[in-house]
Protein backbone atom coordinates (compact mmCIF):
# COMPACT_ATOMS: atom_id res chain seq x y z
CA UNK A 1 0.00 0.00 0.00
CA UNK A 2 0.98 3.71 -0.15
CA UNK A 3 0.21 6.34 1.95
CA UNK A 4 0.11 9.87 0.60
CA UNK A 5 0.38 12.87 3.46
CA UNK A 6 0.43 16.19 2.24
CA UNK A 7 1.98 18.17 5.34
CA UNK A 8 1.74 21.84 5.89
CA UNK A 9 1.67 22.36 2.10
CA UNK A 10 2.21 26.57 0.95
CA UNK A 11 1.97 26.92 -2.79
CA UNK A 12 2.97 30.42 -4.87
CA UNK A 13 2.82 30.48 -8.58
CA UNK A 14 3.83 33.88 -9.96
CA UNK A 15 4.76 35.32 -6.50
CA UNK A 16 0.47 34.71 -5.65
CA UNK A 17 -0.32 32.43 -3.01
CA UNK A 18 -2.13 29.68 -4.53
CA UNK A 19 -2.24 26.80 -1.45
CA UNK A 20 -2.36 28.12 1.95
CA UNK A 21 -1.32 25.33 4.68
CA UNK A 22 -2.84 22.39 3.61
CA UNK A 23 -2.76 19.09 5.83
CA UNK A 24 -4.24 16.22 4.07
CA UNK A 25 -3.55 12.56 4.38
CA UNK A 26 -5.20 10.27 1.73
CA UNK A 27 -7.43 7.79 2.55
CA UNK A 28 -5.88 4.18 1.18
CA UNK A 29 -7.69 1.96 -1.30
CA UNK A 30 -10.58 4.94 -0.97
CA UNK A 31 -11.78 7.31 -3.43
CA UNK A 32 -11.62 10.78 -2.02
CA UNK A 33 -13.13 13.77 -4.46
CA UNK A 34 -12.25 17.33 -4.04
CA UNK A 35 -15.00 19.71 -4.82
CA UNK A 36 -14.71 23.83 -4.60
CA UNK A 37 -14.90 26.72 -6.89
CA UNK A 38 -12.90 27.31 -10.07
CA UNK A 39 -9.68 28.38 -9.34
CA UNK A 40 -9.72 27.23 -5.46
CA UNK A 41 -6.44 25.80 -5.93
CA UNK A 42 -7.90 21.91 -6.75
CA UNK A 43 -5.66 21.44 -9.83
CA UNK A 44 -2.58 22.81 -8.14
CA UNK A 45 -3.61 20.52 -4.94
CA UNK A 46 -3.64 17.32 -7.44
CA UNK A 47 -0.10 18.53 -9.70
CA UNK A 48 1.76 18.96 -6.08
CA UNK A 49 1.29 15.79 -5.11
CA UNK A 50 2.32 14.20 -8.82
CA UNK A 51 5.19 16.66 -8.47
CA UNK A 52 4.34 18.40 -11.32
CA UNK A 53 4.51 21.77 -9.33
CA UNK A 54 7.17 21.84 -5.81
CA UNK A 55 5.93 23.26 -3.06
CA UNK A 56 7.37 26.55 -1.34
CA UNK A 57 6.26 24.87 2.13
CA UNK A 58 6.40 21.44 3.74
CA UNK A 59 5.74 18.59 1.37
CA UNK A 60 4.25 15.52 0.08
CA UNK A 61 4.99 12.27 1.61
CA UNK A 62 4.75 9.12 0.23
CA UNK A 63 5.36 6.58 2.50
CA UNK A 64 7.06 9.14 4.97
CA UNK A 65 9.68 9.96 2.53
CA UNK A 66 9.29 13.77 0.78
CA UNK A 67 8.79 13.33 -3.02
CA UNK A 68 11.41 15.74 -3.75
CA UNK A 69 14.07 13.38 -1.93
CA UNK A 70 12.61 10.65 -4.46
CA UNK A 71 13.18 10.02 -8.10
CA UNK A 72 11.01 11.36 -10.65
CA UNK A 73 10.46 8.32 -11.95
CA UNK A 74 9.61 6.27 -8.82
CA UNK A 75 6.99 9.13 -7.81
CA UNK A 76 5.51 8.07 -11.22
CA UNK A 77 5.11 4.58 -10.23
CA UNK A 78 3.53 5.81 -7.10
CA UNK A 79 1.15 8.24 -8.52
CA UNK A 80 -0.15 9.02 -12.03
CA UNK A 81 -2.67 11.73 -12.90
CA UNK A 82 -4.72 12.46 -15.71
CA UNK A 83 -4.62 16.25 -16.17
CA UNK A 84 -7.67 18.42 -16.54
CA UNK A 85 -6.42 19.78 -20.30
CA UNK A 86 -5.28 16.71 -22.06
CA UNK A 87 -6.02 18.70 -25.83
CA UNK A 88 -3.26 16.93 -27.79
CA UNK A 89 -0.89 19.11 -29.11
CA UNK A 90 0.15 16.19 -31.64
CA UNK A 91 -1.93 13.61 -32.66
CA UNK A 92 -1.07 9.89 -31.74
CA UNK A 93 -2.42 6.06 -32.01
CA UNK A 94 -4.15 5.51 -29.23
CA UNK A 95 -2.10 2.59 -28.60
CA UNK A 96 0.99 4.76 -28.73
CA UNK A 97 -0.47 7.04 -26.25
CA UNK A 98 -1.12 4.31 -23.94
CA UNK A 99 2.42 3.29 -23.59
CA UNK A 100 3.59 6.77 -22.68
CA UNK A 101 2.44 5.55 -19.19
CA UNK A 102 5.29 2.54 -19.18
CA UNK A 103 7.87 5.16 -19.40
CA UNK A 104 8.70 5.18 -15.99
CA UNK A 105 9.03 1.46 -15.31
CA UNK A 106 11.81 1.54 -18.20
CA UNK A 107 15.33 1.66 -17.71
CA UNK A 108 17.48 4.26 -19.57
CA UNK A 109 17.55 3.37 -23.32
CA UNK A 110 15.18 0.29 -22.97
CA UNK A 111 12.07 0.20 -24.98
CA UNK A 112 8.58 -1.82 -24.30
CA UNK A 113 9.01 -5.68 -23.38
CA UNK A 114 6.58 -8.22 -23.98
CA UNK A 115 5.43 -7.73 -20.25
CA UNK A 116 4.45 -3.73 -21.23
CA UNK A 117 2.70 -4.70 -24.23
CA UNK A 118 0.05 -7.11 -22.12
CA UNK A 119 0.15 -4.43 -19.00
CA UNK A 120 -1.46 -1.95 -22.05
CA UNK A 121 -3.56 -4.42 -23.67
CA UNK A 122 -4.93 -5.07 -19.98
CA UNK A 123 -5.35 -1.09 -19.40
CA UNK A 124 -7.37 -1.06 -22.91
CA UNK A 125 -9.76 -3.63 -22.07
CA UNK A 126 -10.62 -2.73 -18.39
CA UNK A 127 -11.66 1.12 -20.04
CA UNK A 128 -13.62 -0.53 -23.36
CA UNK A 129 -10.77 1.26 -24.72
CA UNK A 130 -9.18 -1.67 -26.78
CA UNK A 131 -11.77 -1.72 -29.61
CA UNK A 132 -10.24 1.80 -30.85
CA UNK A 133 -6.27 1.54 -30.37
CA UNK A 134 -5.42 1.37 -33.76
CA UNK A 135 -7.37 4.75 -34.46
CA UNK A 136 -5.56 8.31 -34.09
CA UNK A 137 -6.27 10.27 -30.88
CA UNK A 138 -8.11 12.88 -32.89
CA UNK A 139 -10.63 10.26 -34.63
CA UNK A 140 -12.47 9.88 -30.71
CA UNK A 141 -15.11 11.62 -29.24
CA UNK A 142 -14.56 12.61 -25.51
CA UNK A 143 -16.00 10.03 -23.53
CA UNK A 144 -13.59 7.21 -26.05
CA UNK A 145 -10.67 9.61 -25.60
CA UNK A 146 -11.74 9.72 -21.39
CA UNK A 147 -11.43 6.52 -21.54
CA UNK A 148 -8.20 5.90 -23.16
CA UNK A 149 -6.76 8.33 -21.01
CA UNK A 150 -7.80 6.24 -17.63
CA UNK A 151 -6.29 3.27 -19.67
CA UNK A 152 -2.58 5.50 -19.74
CA UNK A 153 -3.89 6.23 -16.05
CA UNK A 154 -4.29 2.08 -15.56
CA UNK A 155 -1.20 1.14 -17.25
CA UNK A 156 1.41 2.76 -15.29
CA UNK A 157 0.27 1.03 -12.29
CA UNK A 158 0.35 3.38 -9.56
CA UNK A 159 -1.35 2.99 -6.53
CA UNK A 160 -2.37 6.37 -6.29
CA UNK A 161 -4.61 7.88 -9.08
CA UNK A 162 -5.54 11.50 -8.88
CA UNK A 163 -8.32 12.75 -11.82
CA UNK A 164 -8.82 16.48 -12.11
CA UNK A 165 -12.17 16.80 -13.55
CA UNK A 166 -12.36 13.47 -15.49
CA UNK A 167 -16.03 14.10 -16.67
CA UNK A 168 -16.25 18.13 -17.65
CA UNK A 169 -17.01 17.61 -20.94
CA UNK A 170 -18.89 14.33 -21.19
CA UNK A 171 -22.63 14.00 -21.35
CA UNK A 172 -24.28 12.46 -19.08
CA UNK A 173 -24.05 9.10 -20.10
CA UNK A 174 -20.88 9.57 -20.23
CA UNK A 175 -19.82 11.10 -17.08
CA UNK A 176 -21.35 8.42 -15.87
CA UNK A 177 -19.01 5.58 -17.63
CA UNK A 178 -16.56 7.28 -16.31
CA UNK A 179 -17.26 7.29 -12.66
CA UNK A 180 -18.46 3.67 -12.89
CA UNK A 181 -15.41 2.72 -14.70
CA UNK A 182 -13.07 4.45 -11.70
CA UNK A 183 -15.33 3.04 -8.74
CA UNK A 184 -14.94 -0.51 -10.62
CA UNK A 185 -11.00 0.14 -10.50
CA UNK A 186 -10.87 1.23 -6.60
CA UNK A 187 -13.05 -1.84 -5.91
CA UNK A 188 -10.95 -4.67 -8.06
CA UNK A 189 -7.49 -2.96 -7.10
CA UNK A 190 -8.12 -1.18 -3.95
CA UNK A 191 -6.17 1.72 -5.59
CA UNK A 192 -5.95 5.15 -4.10
CA UNK A 193 -7.99 7.27 -5.85
CA UNK A 194 -8.47 11.36 -5.54
CA UNK A 195 -10.56 13.10 -8.30
CA UNK A 196 -12.05 17.02 -8.67
CA UNK A 197 -15.64 16.93 -9.42
CA UNK A 198 -18.48 19.61 -9.90
CA UNK A 199 -21.17 17.78 -9.57
CA UNK A 200 -21.91 17.70 -5.84
CA UNK A 201 -24.21 14.73 -6.66
CA UNK A 202 -21.76 12.85 -8.32
CA UNK A 203 -19.24 13.43 -5.88
CA UNK A 204 -21.86 12.35 -3.07
CA UNK A 205 -22.80 9.37 -5.14
CA UNK A 206 -19.04 8.00 -5.67
CA UNK A 207 -16.89 9.35 -2.62
CA UNK A 208 -15.85 7.55 0.67
CA UNK A 209 -14.39 10.77 1.60
CA UNK A 210 -14.97 14.81 0.54
CA UNK A 211 -12.16 17.52 0.87
CA UNK A 212 -13.98 20.96 0.65
CA UNK A 213 -11.68 23.66 -0.59
CA UNK A 214 -12.19 27.30 -1.12
CA UNK A 215 -9.62 29.93 -2.12
CA UNK A 216 -6.81 28.06 -1.70
CA UNK A 217 -7.82 26.20 1.85
CA UNK A 218 -9.19 22.67 2.67
CA UNK A 219 -12.41 23.75 4.84
CA UNK A 220 -13.29 20.41 5.89
CA UNK A 221 -13.18 16.76 5.02
CA UNK A 222 -14.93 13.99 5.64
CA UNK A 223 -17.33 11.25 4.51
CA UNK A 224 -20.31 12.73 2.64
CA UNK A 225 -23.11 12.04 5.01
CA UNK A 226 -20.92 14.35 7.64
CA UNK A 227 -19.96 17.52 5.71
CA UNK A 228 -22.11 18.04 3.14
CA UNK A 229 -24.93 20.95 4.60
CA UNK A 230 -26.57 23.77 3.09
CA UNK A 231 -24.37 26.01 5.61
CA UNK A 232 -21.20 24.60 3.50
CA UNK A 233 -22.86 25.10 -0.19
CA UNK A 234 -23.71 28.49 1.35
CA UNK A 235 -19.88 29.14 2.57
CA UNK A 236 -17.98 27.62 0.03
CA UNK A 237 -19.82 27.80 -3.60
CA UNK A 238 -22.39 30.80 -2.62
CA UNK A 239 -25.56 29.10 -3.32
CA UNK A 240 -28.26 28.32 -1.73
CA UNK A 241 -28.53 24.51 -1.92
CA UNK A 242 -30.79 21.94 -0.42
CA UNK A 243 -29.73 18.87 0.85
CA UNK A 244 -32.10 16.22 1.78
CA UNK A 245 -31.71 12.24 2.46
CA UNK A 246 -32.02 10.08 -0.77
CA UNK A 247 -35.25 7.89 1.28
CA UNK A 248 -33.80 4.95 -0.66
CA UNK A 249 -29.99 5.11 -0.66
CA UNK A 250 -29.94 7.09 2.75
CA UNK A 251 -27.35 9.26 1.49
CA UNK A 252 -27.35 13.23 1.19
CA UNK A 253 -28.49 14.46 -1.81
CA UNK A 254 -28.49 18.05 -3.50
CA UNK A 255 -31.90 18.31 -4.03
CA UNK A 256 -31.87 21.73 -5.39
CA UNK A 257 -30.14 24.66 -5.48
CA UNK A 258 -30.37 28.59 -6.54
CA UNK A 259 -28.39 31.40 -6.36
CA UNK A 260 -28.75 34.27 -3.53
CA UNK A 261 -30.75 37.22 -4.62
CA UNK A 262 -28.36 38.30 -6.74
CA UNK A 263 -28.30 40.59 -9.92
CA UNK A 264 -26.71 39.43 -13.06
CA UNK A 265 -26.26 41.75 -16.16
CA UNK A 266 -29.91 43.10 -15.19
CA UNK A 267 -31.47 39.79 -14.55
CA UNK A 268 -32.55 38.74 -11.60
CA UNK A 269 -32.00 35.21 -10.64
CA UNK A 270 -33.40 33.59 -7.28
CA UNK A 271 -35.46 35.21 -4.37
CA UNK B 1 5.49 -6.11 -36.47
CA UNK B 2 3.77 -2.42 -36.27
CA UNK B 3 2.37 -1.94 -39.83
CA UNK B 4 4.31 1.51 -39.92
CA UNK B 5 7.54 -0.42 -40.46
CA UNK B 6 5.99 -1.75 -43.72
CA UNK B 7 7.08 0.62 -45.69
CA UNK B 8 10.79 0.13 -44.82
CA UNK B 9 11.49 -2.07 -47.88
CA UNK B 10 9.94 0.04 -50.80
CA UNK B 11 12.20 3.12 -49.16
CA UNK B 12 15.37 1.58 -48.56
CA UNK B 13 15.24 0.74 -52.39
CA UNK B 14 14.43 4.07 -53.23
CA UNK B 15 17.36 5.48 -51.17
CA UNK B 16 19.39 2.52 -53.18
CA UNK B 17 17.84 3.44 -57.08
CA UNK B 18 18.62 7.37 -56.19
CA UNK B 19 22.17 6.39 -55.38
CA UNK B 20 22.33 4.55 -58.41
CA UNK B 21 20.95 7.72 -60.32
CA UNK B 22 22.74 10.06 -58.52
CA UNK B 23 26.19 7.94 -60.00
CA UNK B 24 24.52 7.59 -63.59
CA UNK B 25 23.57 11.02 -64.19
CA UNK B 26 25.38 14.53 -64.18
CA UNK B 27 27.32 16.92 -66.53
CA UNK B 28 28.32 13.19 -67.95
CA UNK B 29 25.94 9.99 -68.21
CA UNK B 30 27.36 6.80 -67.32
CA UNK B 31 25.79 3.31 -67.68
CA UNK B 32 24.58 1.55 -65.57
CA UNK B 33 27.15 -1.61 -66.03
CA UNK B 34 29.77 1.60 -65.24
CA UNK B 35 28.60 2.00 -61.97
CA UNK B 36 28.28 -1.78 -61.02
CA UNK B 37 31.49 -2.20 -62.14
CA UNK B 38 32.86 1.05 -60.01
CA UNK B 39 31.64 -0.71 -57.37
CA UNK B 40 32.57 -4.62 -57.55
CA UNK B 41 34.97 -4.26 -59.73
CA UNK B 42 37.08 -1.19 -59.58
CA UNK B 43 39.69 -0.90 -62.42
CA UNK B 44 41.84 2.92 -61.52
CA UNK B 45 43.28 2.54 -65.03
CA UNK B 46 40.04 3.54 -67.00
CA UNK B 47 39.60 7.14 -66.67
CA UNK B 48 35.94 6.64 -66.40
CA UNK B 49 36.14 4.61 -63.12
CA UNK B 50 38.88 7.52 -61.97
CA UNK B 51 36.22 9.82 -62.25
CA UNK B 52 32.97 7.61 -61.02
CA UNK B 53 35.05 6.52 -57.93
CA UNK B 54 36.78 9.78 -57.32
CA UNK B 55 34.80 12.53 -57.80
CA UNK B 56 31.13 11.28 -58.70
CA UNK B 57 30.55 8.77 -55.81
CA UNK B 58 32.14 10.72 -52.84
CA UNK B 59 30.01 13.35 -53.86
CA UNK B 60 26.91 11.16 -54.08
CA UNK B 61 27.71 10.01 -50.66
CA UNK B 62 28.23 12.93 -49.40
CA UNK B 63 24.79 14.12 -50.37
CA UNK B 64 23.69 10.76 -48.96
CA UNK B 65 24.79 11.26 -45.56
CA UNK B 66 24.67 15.10 -45.26
CA UNK B 67 20.60 14.59 -46.14
CA UNK B 68 20.42 12.03 -43.38
CA UNK B 69 21.97 13.62 -41.02
CA UNK B 70 20.50 17.34 -41.50
CA UNK B 71 16.78 16.02 -41.78
CA UNK B 72 17.39 13.92 -38.65
CA UNK B 73 18.84 17.14 -37.02
CA UNK B 74 15.78 19.11 -38.67
CA UNK B 75 13.41 16.47 -36.67
CA UNK B 76 14.57 16.41 -33.24
CA UNK B 77 15.19 20.37 -32.92
CA UNK B 78 11.20 20.56 -33.56
CA UNK B 79 10.49 18.00 -31.38
CA UNK B 80 12.45 19.68 -28.67
CA UNK B 81 11.72 23.16 -29.24
CA UNK B 82 8.28 22.44 -29.65
CA UNK B 83 8.55 24.61 -32.47
CA UNK B 84 7.35 23.36 -35.88
CA UNK B 85 9.59 25.64 -37.73
CA UNK B 86 12.99 24.70 -36.12
CA UNK B 87 15.56 23.82 -38.43
CA UNK B 88 19.37 24.07 -38.87
CA UNK B 89 19.66 26.65 -40.69
CA UNK B 90 16.94 28.70 -39.10
CA UNK B 91 18.90 27.66 -35.69
CA UNK B 92 21.33 29.79 -36.55
CA UNK B 93 24.00 26.57 -36.69
CA UNK B 94 24.92 26.68 -40.52
CA UNK B 95 25.73 30.73 -39.68
CA UNK B 96 27.72 30.03 -36.51
CA UNK B 97 29.52 26.66 -37.75
CA UNK B 98 30.42 28.68 -41.03
CA UNK B 99 31.60 31.79 -39.08
CA UNK B 100 33.62 29.43 -37.11
CA UNK B 101 35.11 27.11 -39.80
CA UNK B 102 36.13 31.05 -41.17
CA UNK B 103 37.81 31.71 -38.38
CA UNK B 104 39.14 28.32 -37.68
CA UNK B 105 40.71 28.57 -41.52
CA UNK B 106 42.43 31.94 -40.85
CA UNK B 107 43.93 31.09 -37.31
CA UNK B 108 45.05 27.52 -38.59
CA UNK B 109 45.96 27.98 -42.50
CA UNK B 110 46.37 24.49 -42.99
CA UNK B 111 43.59 23.20 -40.75
CA UNK B 112 42.53 19.49 -41.14
CA UNK B 113 39.06 18.82 -41.92
CA UNK B 114 38.56 17.45 -38.57
CA UNK B 115 39.38 20.76 -37.31
CA UNK B 116 36.84 22.39 -39.71
CA UNK B 117 34.17 20.13 -38.06
CA UNK B 118 35.09 20.53 -34.51
CA UNK B 119 35.44 24.49 -35.05
CA UNK B 120 32.12 24.03 -36.92
CA UNK B 121 30.13 22.67 -33.72
CA UNK B 122 31.42 25.07 -31.97
CA UNK B 123 29.78 27.55 -33.99
CA UNK B 124 26.96 26.30 -34.73
CA UNK B 125 26.31 25.55 -31.28
CA UNK B 126 27.32 29.06 -30.15
CA UNK B 127 24.87 30.32 -32.62
CA UNK B 128 22.13 28.11 -31.75
CA UNK B 129 21.93 28.05 -28.59
CA UNK B 130 21.85 32.25 -28.56
CA UNK B 131 18.98 32.09 -31.21
CA UNK B 132 16.82 29.37 -28.92
CA UNK B 133 17.46 31.43 -25.91
CA UNK B 134 16.16 34.78 -27.06
CA UNK B 135 13.23 32.70 -28.34
CA UNK B 136 12.89 30.39 -25.61
CA UNK B 137 8.53 30.05 -24.99
CA UNK B 138 8.06 32.52 -27.49
CA UNK B 139 6.24 31.78 -31.06
CA UNK B 140 7.16 29.97 -33.61
CA UNK B 141 7.52 33.51 -35.79
CA UNK B 142 9.49 34.90 -33.12
CA UNK B 143 12.10 32.15 -33.61
CA UNK B 144 11.96 32.98 -37.45
CA UNK B 145 12.53 36.34 -36.84
CA UNK B 146 15.49 36.28 -34.33
CA UNK B 147 16.55 32.89 -36.15
CA UNK B 148 16.86 35.34 -39.73
CA UNK B 149 18.32 38.77 -38.11
CA UNK B 150 21.24 36.75 -35.90
CA UNK B 151 21.84 34.86 -38.75
CA UNK B 152 21.89 37.68 -41.76
CA UNK B 153 24.77 39.49 -38.65
CA UNK B 154 26.90 36.44 -38.38
CA UNK B 155 26.84 35.64 -42.42
CA UNK B 156 27.68 39.95 -42.09
CA UNK B 157 30.69 39.38 -39.72
CA UNK B 158 31.66 36.54 -42.18
CA UNK B 159 31.72 38.20 -45.51
CA UNK B 160 33.82 40.78 -43.51
CA UNK B 161 35.99 38.39 -42.61
CA UNK B 162 36.23 36.70 -46.06
CA UNK B 163 36.87 40.40 -47.88
CA UNK B 164 39.29 41.80 -45.51
CA UNK B 165 41.47 38.51 -45.78
CA UNK B 166 40.96 37.86 -48.95
CA UNK B 167 39.25 34.26 -48.72
CA UNK B 168 36.46 34.96 -51.14
CA UNK B 169 37.44 31.27 -53.07
CA UNK B 170 36.93 29.10 -50.13
CA UNK B 171 34.08 30.41 -48.92
CA UNK B 172 31.70 30.70 -51.77
CA UNK B 173 31.16 27.27 -51.44
CA UNK B 174 29.98 27.30 -48.23
CA UNK B 175 27.50 29.85 -48.28
CA UNK B 176 26.18 28.51 -51.27
CA UNK B 177 25.96 24.81 -50.15
CA UNK B 178 26.39 21.67 -52.17
CA UNK B 179 28.24 18.74 -52.21
CA UNK B 180 31.04 19.43 -54.98
CA UNK B 181 34.66 18.80 -54.14
CA UNK B 182 34.02 15.81 -51.34
CA UNK B 183 36.57 13.54 -51.02
CA UNK B 184 36.67 9.58 -49.57
CA UNK B 185 38.65 11.18 -46.94
CA UNK B 186 36.21 13.20 -45.07
CA UNK B 187 33.36 10.48 -45.61
CA UNK B 188 36.09 8.40 -43.59
CA UNK B 189 35.47 10.90 -40.93
CA UNK B 190 31.83 11.77 -41.13
CA UNK B 191 30.45 8.20 -41.67
CA UNK B 192 31.43 7.01 -38.10
CA UNK B 193 29.96 10.18 -36.21
CA UNK B 194 27.23 10.18 -38.17
CA UNK B 195 26.06 6.52 -37.37
CA UNK B 196 27.17 7.38 -33.28
CA UNK B 197 24.99 10.28 -33.31
CA UNK B 198 22.24 8.97 -34.99
CA UNK B 199 22.37 5.79 -33.04
CA UNK B 200 22.38 8.23 -29.85
CA UNK B 201 19.57 9.95 -31.21
CA UNK B 202 17.63 6.72 -31.91
CA UNK B 203 18.30 5.00 -28.04
CA UNK B 204 16.52 8.10 -26.92
CA UNK B 205 13.47 7.82 -29.35
CA UNK B 206 10.85 7.12 -26.00
CA UNK B 207 12.38 10.32 -24.68
CA UNK B 208 11.66 12.13 -27.75
CA UNK B 209 8.05 11.09 -27.78
CA UNK B 210 7.32 12.38 -23.94
CA UNK B 211 8.85 15.43 -24.81
CA UNK B 212 6.91 16.45 -27.59
CA UNK B 213 3.97 15.67 -25.23
CA UNK B 214 4.71 18.81 -23.51
CA UNK B 215 5.82 19.28 -19.68
CA UNK B 216 2.79 18.29 -18.50
CA UNK B 217 3.20 14.90 -20.15
CA UNK B 218 7.11 14.53 -18.65
CA UNK B 219 6.54 15.43 -15.44
CA UNK B 220 3.70 12.75 -14.66
CA UNK B 221 5.60 10.16 -16.29
CA UNK B 222 8.88 10.84 -14.63
CA UNK B 223 11.16 11.95 -17.00
CA UNK B 224 14.26 14.06 -16.50
CA UNK B 225 13.18 16.55 -18.63
CA UNK B 226 16.01 19.09 -18.62
CA UNK B 227 18.52 16.05 -19.22
CA UNK B 228 17.27 14.86 -22.45
CA UNK B 229 16.40 18.02 -23.91
CA UNK B 230 20.04 18.92 -23.41
CA UNK B 231 21.22 15.99 -24.82
CA UNK B 232 19.37 15.81 -27.48
CA UNK B 233 19.42 19.12 -28.66
CA UNK B 234 23.15 19.31 -28.33
CA UNK B 235 23.05 16.31 -30.21
CA UNK B 236 21.01 17.25 -33.06
CA UNK B 237 23.36 20.64 -33.66
CA UNK B 238 26.14 18.47 -33.29
CA UNK B 239 24.69 16.66 -36.30
CA UNK B 240 23.89 19.51 -38.22
CA UNK B 241 27.29 21.12 -37.54
CA UNK B 242 28.92 18.52 -38.41
CA UNK B 243 26.92 17.94 -41.92
CA UNK B 244 27.33 21.90 -42.66
CA UNK B 245 31.25 21.16 -42.01
CA UNK B 246 30.55 19.16 -45.21
CA UNK B 247 28.38 20.62 -47.63
CA UNK B 248 27.92 24.11 -46.69
CA UNK B 249 24.94 25.92 -45.90
CA UNK B 250 22.19 23.87 -46.71
CA UNK B 251 18.62 25.43 -46.21
CA UNK B 252 14.98 23.99 -46.19
CA UNK B 253 15.65 20.48 -46.29
CA UNK B 254 16.06 20.30 -42.38
CA UNK B 255 12.42 21.70 -42.28
CA UNK B 256 10.95 20.29 -45.59
CA UNK B 257 11.79 16.21 -44.67
CA UNK B 258 10.39 15.79 -41.17
CA UNK B 259 7.63 17.47 -42.12
CA UNK B 260 7.25 15.16 -44.74
CA UNK B 261 7.88 12.19 -42.84
CA UNK B 262 5.54 13.22 -40.00
CA UNK B 263 2.34 13.31 -42.13
CA UNK B 264 2.87 10.00 -43.46
CA UNK B 265 4.00 8.47 -40.70
CA UNK B 266 3.26 10.29 -37.43
CA UNK B 267 4.47 11.54 -34.56
CA UNK B 268 6.86 8.92 -32.68
CA UNK B 269 10.57 8.92 -32.95
CA UNK B 270 11.60 5.46 -33.43
CA UNK B 271 9.90 5.75 -37.34
CA UNK B 272 10.35 8.91 -38.08
CA UNK B 273 14.10 9.50 -37.06
CA UNK B 274 14.62 6.36 -39.40
CA UNK B 275 12.45 7.36 -41.97
CA UNK B 276 13.30 11.06 -41.97
CA UNK B 277 16.98 9.92 -42.45
CA UNK B 278 16.61 7.85 -45.52
CA UNK B 279 14.17 10.60 -47.02
CA UNK B 280 16.52 13.36 -46.32
CA UNK B 281 19.26 11.22 -47.79
CA UNK B 282 17.19 10.59 -50.97
CA UNK B 283 15.72 13.90 -51.58
CA UNK B 284 19.36 15.33 -51.06
CA UNK B 285 21.33 12.83 -53.79
CA UNK B 286 18.45 13.50 -55.91
CA UNK B 287 18.65 17.51 -55.87
CA UNK B 288 22.11 17.25 -55.88
CA UNK B 289 22.15 15.42 -59.00
CA UNK B 290 19.39 17.39 -60.86
CA UNK B 291 21.77 20.49 -59.83
CA UNK B 292 25.00 18.68 -61.51
CA UNK B 293 22.27 17.92 -65.18
CA UNK B 294 21.52 21.60 -64.86
CA UNK B 295 25.04 23.18 -65.09
CA UNK B 296 25.80 23.03 -61.38
CA UNK B 297 22.60 24.91 -60.12
CA UNK B 298 22.94 25.78 -56.68
CA UNK B 299 21.53 22.52 -54.47
CA UNK B 300 19.39 24.67 -52.11
CA UNK B 301 17.23 26.11 -55.52
CA UNK B 302 16.67 22.35 -56.57
CA UNK B 303 15.70 20.60 -52.96
CA UNK B 304 12.89 23.84 -52.82
CA UNK B 305 11.80 23.00 -56.00
CA UNK B 306 11.57 19.07 -55.98
CA UNK B 307 10.45 19.46 -52.09
CA UNK B 308 8.21 22.26 -52.03
CA UNK B 309 5.38 20.87 -54.92
CA UNK B 310 5.67 17.05 -52.54
CA UNK B 311 5.38 18.80 -49.49
CA UNK B 312 2.25 20.91 -50.78
CA UNK B 313 0.57 18.30 -51.68
CA UNK B 314 0.89 16.37 -48.90
CA UNK B 315 -0.92 19.44 -46.97
CA UNK B 316 -3.50 19.19 -48.79
CA UNK B 317 -4.32 15.76 -49.49
CA UNK B 318 -4.32 15.20 -45.43
CA UNK B 319 -5.04 17.69 -44.68
CA UNK B 320 -2.95 18.72 -41.78
CA UNK B 321 -3.78 15.03 -40.16
CA UNK B 322 -1.07 13.06 -39.15
CA UNK B 323 -1.65 9.30 -40.19
N1 LIG C 1 0.81 28.67 -13.84
C1 LIG C 1 0.14 29.52 -13.03
N2 LIG C 1 0.67 30.69 -12.69
C2 LIG C 1 0.01 31.55 -11.88
N3 LIG C 1 -1.19 31.31 -11.36
C3 LIG C 1 -1.77 30.15 -11.66
C4 LIG C 1 -1.16 29.19 -12.51
N4 LIG C 1 -1.98 28.13 -12.63
C5 LIG C 1 -3.06 28.44 -11.89
N5 LIG C 1 -2.95 29.63 -11.31
C6 LIG C 1 -3.92 30.27 -10.40
O1 LIG C 1 -4.02 29.45 -9.28
C7 LIG C 1 -5.32 29.43 -8.81
C8 LIG C 1 -5.78 28.02 -8.62
O2 LIG C 1 -5.81 27.38 -9.87
P1 LIG C 1 -6.30 25.88 -10.02
O3 LIG C 1 -5.55 25.04 -9.08
O4 LIG C 1 -6.23 25.54 -11.46
O5 LIG C 1 -7.83 25.98 -9.57
P2 LIG C 1 -9.00 24.93 -9.72
O6 LIG C 1 -8.46 23.70 -10.31
O7 LIG C 1 -9.50 24.76 -8.34
O8 LIG C 1 -10.03 25.58 -10.59
C9 LIG C 1 -6.17 30.22 -9.80
O9 LIG C 1 -6.42 31.46 -9.26
C10 LIG C 1 -5.28 30.32 -11.02
O10 LIG C 1 -5.51 31.55 -11.66
MG1 LIG D 1 -8.81 22.77 -12.04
Amino acid sequence: MTNVTLKDIDVELNERKILNNINLELMEGKVTTIIGPNGCGKSTMLKTISRIISAKEGGVYINDMNIRQMKSKEVAKKVSILSQRNGLQYDIPVKDLVSFSRYPHLKRFQSLKPADYEIIEWALEETGAVEFKERMMSELSGGQAQRVWISLLLAQEADVLLLDEPTTFLDIHHQLETLNIVKRLNDDARQTVVMVLHDINHAIKYSDNLVIMKAGEIITTGHPNEVLTNGILNDVFNINGKISIDPITNKPILADYDLFCETVKGVKYGS
Amino acid sequence: MDRRWYPMPVILMGVFISFIAAMMFGADSYAFSDIWHVIFNLDMTLQSHQILYEIRMPRVLAALVAGFMISVSGLVLQSVTHNVLSEPSILGINAGANLAIILAALIIPAVSFAGIMVSGFIGGMAVGLVILGVTRHRSPLHLILAGAGISLFIYAITDFLVLANDMGQYVAFFTAGGVAGQSMGNLAIVVPVAILLVTGLYLMAKELDVLLFGDEMALSLGQNRALYSWLTLIIAIMLASVAVSMVGNVVFLGLLVPHIVKMIFGNMHRFTIIYSGLFGATIFALSDMLARIFNETPVNAVIAMIGLPFFIYIIKKRGGQYA
